[in-house]
């Protein structure tokens, strides 16, 4: 089957996924050291420049060697999101702020990557180690069920915490 | 809050970064979307796909857009050694197809080898098809124009390795083996 999208299409939405990360922490620049949005900024065009050579040695790596290279440019975009929501939180201690990133960055950044590297995986037919798809989904699962119980009940989290208190 | 309390220097800071990430994104999509036209849509215009064959793993046959790349054709001092599935072709257009097998690239230990024939076959007739010599004499063999395969047939490559007695154990070649159809 021939593949429906290449290996750096992963380089591409982590560019992306940069470039996100710059504005927006350029908007809340107050929260965040001033040189931070030009940091990813330069993370961007290190990817701008990763699918450049991608490009050039396109016929000499291998399939196998591009998904992985360009895998782990995502992954390293992944995990700046993920230590961006973990400094709101415990850094800053903007619970709020924490709160509305994981639900409208963290989250859907991590489920739209995950859904294309399982679609990518399936179509390769590309066996990935320790189960880490499987394992990705599971959490994005959990992670929806525990943000919709706390949705549709928003006293929930404090009687927990009652409880435990109470113990 | 208010657009006019924003300061001016932020605003202008906001767009300088706006203006590059837009920069930046496409000069990267104009990059992907040639490299996707490059790997993908020059075979599918031709309506012929490579695909693995039984023996993928131990000729380390790699695929990439129009190239089939063998990478661990490995073989014993004076001896024979015959990859019967390592690559495939398949038409996977609306029609017959008539195409060139290029033998691009012939790399590594050559100056040990003796010659290298792979001999094509259908997967669907079991028939024999072509020879093709991609490595004789200290030479490499010539392009094969004019191959005819018909719709969602499948041919497989065999590939038959001699090496030269002074050959070590270790001695290895690359073969890169390219289709083109013609205008």
């Amino acid at each position: 089957m021939a593949p429906t999208i290449l290996p750096e299409f992963f380089v591409l939405l982590g560019t992306d996924l940069f470039l996100l990360l710059s504005l927006l922490t350029c908007l809340l620049e107050d929260r965040f050291p001033k040189v931070l949005p030009y940091v990813f900024q330069i993370a961007a065009v290190i990817g701008f420049g990763h699918l450049m050579v991608s490009r050039e040695f396109l016929t000499i790596f291998g399939e196998y060697m591009r998904f992985w290279y360009c895998f782990f440019y995502l992954l390293i975009a992944l995990i700046n999101i993920v230590a961006v929501n973990v400094y709101l939180a415990t850094s800053q201690k903007m619970w709020l702020m924490a709160k509305a990133w994981a639900g409208t960055i963290t989250f859907p950044t991590i489920m739209i990557s995950v859904f294309f590297v399982s679609n990518y995986g399936y179509v390769s037919s590309a066996e990935f180690p320790f189960l880490l798809l499987q394992v990705g989904l599971v959490i994005a699962a959990v992670m929806i069920g525990v943000s919709a119980a706390i949705f549709l009940s928003p006293d929930l989290l404090p009687k927990l915490r009652r409880s435990k208190e109470v113990n | 809050m208010e657009i006019k309390k924003i300061p001016f220097r932020k605003s202008m800071k906001f767009l300088t970064l706006l203006l590059t990430s837009m920069l930046i994104a496409t000069a990267s999509a104009a990059i992907y979307n040639y490299m996707f036209q490059t790997g993908t849509i020059g075979v599918e215009g031709m309506t012929l796909e490579w695909q693995l064959g039984a023996d993928n793993a131990t000729a380390g046959t790699q695929i990439a857009g129009v190239t089939a790349s063998l990478t661990t054709l490995k073989g014993p001092p004076n001896g024979t050694r015959v990859y019967t599935d390592p690559v495939r072709i398949k038409n996977i257009g609306s029609g017959a197809v008539t195409f060139d097998l290029l033998i691009d690239t012939v790399t590594g230990d050559t100056g040990n080898m003796s010659s290298i024939v792979v001999r094509l076959y259908s997967l669907n007739t079991s028939a024999y098809i072509e020879n093709v010599t991609v490595w004789s004499s200290g030479a490499k063999g010539s392009d094969h124009p004019g191959l005819n395969i018909p719709l969602n047939h499948i041919w497989r490559f065999e590939w038959e390795i001699k090496w030269k007695s002074i050959a070590i154990i270790s001695d290895s070649v690359i073969v890169d083996l390219k289709v083109r159809v013609p205008a």
